[in-house]
């Protein structure tokens, strides 16, 4: 393949990939026949390497976080109402949530529930799968310790606690 | 493309050959790096110091465990298919 192709397939990935891979796929790609399914290869990779595993991983917590904001921005309310500064912000979004029953049920309950329970089946789908001896490739540390592994940890345990909060809290009215 | 790394280091050409003697399947330049992208991230397979502009790997201990462990369950699995096959 032409040396020119072969930098500009290669300029299709991402930087970080680039800064890694860049010149020997590049020097690799310049050995390779330039034929319509090696550039349909390196473009699918591409795209593949720029919505991969990790943006998708990663997009859980994400989904995570919008679900219990309305909960978090509540219960926030209700804690910092009792600051003056902070008193009539926080009691018009009280009444708010207060005014319409549905969002106590939805906002307040549901979808932290939602969120506690796609956390531990995230939680227990990853640690299946660093102890099953049948799929030992995902046994390397890496797998269990990645950043989106944690947050989706982080945001299911806030999201425990906000329930066991609206419930213990409705139980005592 | 463990598999191809079992009995040596190799760059990106020469497993996309060993592959075709082994599977009949020709990696595309993409499929390859993505593969070698994801097993080196995974700390399955390392890259050696380059020979002239080829990068070669090699598989980590990581990786020959895994690859041993997966080709193992794939022997258990034609065997007992092969043993259904025949009753």
């Amino acid at each position: 393949m032409d040396s020119r192709w072969a930098r500009r397939l290669t300029a299709l990935y991402p930087s970080a990939w680039r800064a890694r891979y860049g010149d020997e796929f590049a020097a690799f790609l310049e050995e390779e026949p330039s034929t319509l399914r090696a550039i349909v290869s390196v473009v699918t990779s591409a795209i593949r390497e720029r919505v991969g595993r990790a943006d998708v991983a990663s997009a859980v917590p994400a989904v995570q976080l919008i679900l219990i904001l309305p909960a978090t921005l509540f219960l926030s309310s209700v804690v910092v109402r009792d600051i003056p500064v902070f008193y009539s912000g926080a009691q018009w979004v009280v009444m708010l949530y207060v005014g319409k029953v549905w969002t106590l049920w939805l906002l307040l309950l549901l979808l932290p529930l939602l969120v506690v329970v796609t956390g531990c089946l995230t939680l227990l789908r990853v640690w299946k799968e660093h102890h099953d001896v049948a799929t030992p490739q995902l046994c390397s540390p890496p797998v269990v310790h990645r950043p989106a592994t944690r947050r989706v940890a982080a945001m299911t345990v806030l999201s425990a606690g906000i329930l066991a909060t609206v419930v213990l809290h409705m139980l005592a009215s | 493309v463990l598999a191809s790394l079992a009995d040596g280091p190799k760059h990106g050409h020469a497993m996309i050959e060993d592959i075709v003697a082994m599977a009949g399947t020709r990696l595309g330049p993409g499929t390859l790096y993505g593969a070698i992208t994801r097993l080196e991230r995974d700390g399955l397979i390392e890259p050696l110091a380059p020979d002239d502009r080829r990068q070669p790997y090699r598989l980590t201990a990581t990786g020959r465990r895994v690859l041993r462990a997966k080709l193992s369950t794939l022997f258990h699995f034609a065997r007992v298919g092969l043993r259904k096959l025949e009753a």
